[in-house]
């Protein structure tokens, strides 16, 4: 689900769908050539993260169901989990087989079965996204009482004063919300109502310095919404790979043997034919990222410097071109607005002079 | 953002290299800051795992933890800092004199420390650290350090204070880069140093955007690249291994050198970094107003130390009033500070120019005769007329501070007489004052603008919360971090 949601902020760059398509990992493509990713997660946040997931998973998830016992006046009188990481083989025959328990796990809740779970841990979810179906793994939880699913998220970012990391909350509840999102398609697809699921999220995260748990939780109503319309535009997949020519694929440029320059000529002219979307927050996500900017610097677009920026320039193709503009070339209709301002800032800005003064000076 | 940043990050774009986006530096730089380079040990948010320190380019020290998870390990690596900086920041607290603030007298240090970081995720590091520090249980097990209590206060005093526009007690380097010089590069990209750096003075030969993309790779922390974690791991393995779960100096010392290995040059790296950075801006002139704001610096810094001395302790949860209070305050802060770049700096004006906030002109004219009559008496209102560039699009009556009296009476725009044939326009303004100041003169370049740097009057906030949902008690007070420390 993380990865899906990390495409889900990109699903308006073709590049991007067509890897999400095929499942290429965009983190090790570029591995050996100059823009190879710079990602990968620290080996000790990966061990505080597991440490953490651990710590509430200790004697049946008691932890969890203390948590939802007194944040959210759970009445569990009996706590059955349903653990979807185990007894599955890990491979994409297992994430079916997955697919279909989550499925039935989730009707038992829905139909108000009395021996369905109270807690699945590991779900697997199935989705299409831009004609293609695919499998998602959630590496959070799914809680239902009183026939209402609640999704959650367990994240090891502390909370401090009641407190977290603005940012990283976002993207946890971001998350939670493609998770939920999921989750209700499922239900519906079996005839059930999107409804039963909450639209109120569990947030798991610790406390203080230490690993004690704490539920947060929160209303992702409006991001829900959110993640329903990024995939919704998802471009159609199978359009986009037909416009590849033949001779080009993505697996020519995962070739760590190749030449890079002859890797990244490829991935170029399938950039050219489909087209990418930059902007600054795929440094954050996307493994291309550092391509697709060297791609949108040689080009200079806008976006280079953000939203801020691509809007203060609506109608100028290009950074040179608003340069030219500032210095009195003739603008076009569309440029005309900006080209005004852009010449009067630089009769202001040639005006002053800036230099820095000697040592005495100061 | 506003058509001037535009223009300068498209010139930045075209030139190949950074272009000064102030004419003047608006902080002022100690000659001899606390310079602090802190590394973090993964997404470990308490976990100190090295830090340099030091007050000069060529000198530094550092010390690493081996493993930051372990508080003894942590807390003993800590000490040698804690004793020198509790010195170094306390030190301008020694030369004080009586002062007064509204009614009450008061003590104020004659001069303020200054803590240098790289940037923002340092601060927010360091702030989190004092936190944790500044409410260990003075009686606990194993009993913490004084030093090391008295560090904490002052880290979350210097990252609570640096919430306020324009304050100079910490100064965030990539905040201060950004803030003097214009790029294209996003504000994700401008929170490296070295990206920044990069952009500003890339090697010869070399496109400022290319300078950024390979510096940007090279962290100079607080938190580490996975490759960088990805290599310390094994060493970190190999020392607790080695130690056995002993913490005592005597053993783990020896141990750490591998650690030490691996933190030596990337502090090397960063050090360098951070006071090249510092030289180049210190070659910019200051602006006028660092020195009000140095004041402000040195008052709070003060009331701090006098807190402290006193064994005061600070709320970690504002109530309600404190809450709004420190809003009024922040909002204040930052509509001043507004107001004293734009008026300081020629270059800070141009945004304001662009966007009818301001104009700029040659006095042609000066009528010191004219009277009005707004009430029983006839009253002087000096005129004065400027020719500027460009159209004006401001309306009359609009009300204008001349920049080099900011804090005095304003003048009203009179009438306004754009050209019809060139790019430029006579603006009349009037004072609105009678009274004897300095006004500008014939073919003076003068700037008008709705900035005023007066502090705006304020109603005092009721000692009651004004609504009926209030708890019954109030909230705890601040409390220690560790008593959920898992073991």
């Amino acid at each position: 689900v993380r990865v899906l949601a990390a495409y889900a902020e990109h699903s308006d760059c073709a590049l991007a769908s067509v890897g999400f398509a095929v499942g290429a990992d965009f983190d090790r493509l570029l591995l050996g050539t100059k823009y190879q990713a710079s990602f990968g997660q620290s080996p000790f946040a990966f061990a505080r993260g597991k440490a953490f997931e651990k710590a509430l998973a200790r004697n049946g998830y008691d932890p969890v169901f203390r948590l939802l016992r007194e944040g959210l006046a759970f009445d569990l009188t009996d706590t059955r989990v349903a653990n979807l990481r185990r007894g599955f083989p890990p491979n994409r025959e297992g994430l079916k087989l997955r697919a279909g328990e989550t499925r039935r796990l989730l009707s038992a809740i829905a139909t108000g079965d009395a021996a369905a779970p109270n807690l699945i841990d590991g779900a697997v979810l199935e989705a299409n996204v831009g004609g293609v179906r695919a499998f998602f793994e959630a590496d959070s939880l799914a809680a239902r009482s009183q026939g209402r699913i609640f999704t959650g998220e367990v994240k090891s970012f502390p909370v401090v004063d009641g407190r977290a990391d603005p940012d990283k909350v976002g993207a946890a509840l971001d998350q939670a919300a493609i998770y939920t999102q999921l989750t209700r398609n499922t239900v519906e697809a079996m005839g059930g109502s999107g409804e039963v699921v909450s639209s109120e999220a569990l947030l798991i995260t610790p406390r203080n310095v230490g690993l004690t748990p704490i539920l947060s939780v929160k209303d992702i109503g409006r991001r829900i919404d959110r993640a329903e319309r990024l995939l919704a535009r998802a471009p159609n997949l199978s359009d986009l790979e037909s416009r590849i020519p033949e001779k080009l694929n993505l697996g020519a440029v995962a070739r760590v043997g190749d030449e890079p320059v002859r890797r990244l000529d490829v991935l170029d002219a399938i950039a050219d034919s489909i087209g990418t979307r930059y902007r600054p927050s795929c440094l954050t996500h996307c493994g291309l990222s550092r391509f697709c900017r060297a791609r949108a610097f040689a080009a200079g677009a806008p976006a280079l410097g953000g939203s801020q920026l691509e809007r203060s320039l609506s109608g100028v193709a290009s950074l040179d071109r608003a340069a030219d503009l500032a210095t009195g070339a003739p603008p076009g209709p569309d440029e005309e607005p900006v080209a005004r301002q852009l010449s009067r800032a630089a009769r202001l800005y040639a005006a002053q002079q800036v230099r820095p003064v000697g040592k005495g000076q100061r | 953002m506003d058509h001037f940043q535009t223009y300068l990050a498209s010139l930045a774009h075209t030139q190949g290299r950074a272009v000064r986006s102030a004419s003047v530096r608006h902080r002022r730089l100690s000659s001899e800051p606390i310079v602090l380079l802190p590394w973090q040990l993964g997404a470990e948010p308490f976990g100190l795992a090295a830090l340099a320190w030091g007050s000069r380019s060529d000198e530094y020290s550092f010390f690493v933890a081996g493993d930051p998870r372990n508080r003894q390990l942590a807390f003993d690596a800590l000490l040698p800092f804690a004793s020198w900086f509790n010195v170094q920041f306390e030190r301008p607290w020694a030369t004080r004199q009586p002062s007064s603030r509204g009614r009450r007298q008061i003590e104020v240090a004659l001069t303020s420390p200054q803590i240098i970081v790289a940037n923002a995720a340092a601060l927010e590091l360091l702030g989190r650290l004092g936190r944790r520090l500044a409410y260990l249980p003075a009686d606990g097990d194993p009993r913490p350090d004084p030093a090391l209590i008295r560090l904490g206060r002052h880290l979350q005093f210097v990252g609570r204070d640096a919430q306020i526009p324009g304050q100079q007690l910490a100064v965030v380097l990539t905040e201060l880069l950004a803030a003097h010089w214009a790029t294209p590069l996003s504000g994700l990209e401008s929170a490296s140093l070295g990206a920044l750096d990069g952009y500003i003075e890339p090697p010869s030969g070399l496109h400022g955007f290319e300078a950024a993309a390979a510096a940007e790779m090279e962290s100079i922390g607080p938190v580490p690249s996975g490759e960088d974690d990805s290599m310390l791991e094994p060493l970190v393995g190999a020392f607790n291994a080695a130690r056995a779960g002993r913490v005592d100096r005597s053993t783990v010392e020896p141990l750490l050198r591998p650690i030490v290995g691996h933190y030596g040059p990337r502090i090397d790296r960063g050090w360098v970094l951070v006071w090249k950075c510092l030289s180049r801006e210190l070659a910019f002139a200051e602006a006028d107003s660092c020195s009000r704001r140095f004041r402000e610096d040195c008052h709070r810094y003060s009331e701090h130390m006098e807190w402290l001395g006193r064994g005061g302790l600070r709320r970690t949860r504002e109530t309600p009033r404190q809450a709004a209070m420190r809003k009024r305050e922040l909002e204040q802060a930052q509509q001043i500070l507004d107001a004293e770049e734009a008026t300081d700096d020629p270059l800070r004006i141009i945004t304001h120019q662009l966007s009818g906030k301001a104009v700029t002109g040659c006095v042609v004219d000066v009528d010191l005769d004219y009277f009005e009559t707004p009430g029983l008496r006839k009253v002087q209102r000096p005129l004065v007329t400027i020719e500027c560039d460009g159209q004006v699009s401001l309306a009359r009556g609009r009300e204008l501070y001349w920049a080099s009296d900011a804090a005095g009476p304003a003048w009203e725009i009179f009438d306004v007489q754009n050209s019809s044939t060139v790019d430029r326009a006579r603006v009349v303004l009037k004072h609105l004052t009678s009274r004897k100041r300095r006004r500008p003169s014939l073919g003076e370049n003068v700037c008008f603008s709705v900035f005023h740097t007066r502090k705006p009057y304020q109603l005092a906030l009721s000692r009651e919360a004004p609504w009926t949902h209030v708890p019954a008690a109030p909230g705890p007070g601040p409390t220690s971090l560790e008593a959920d420390e898992v073991a």
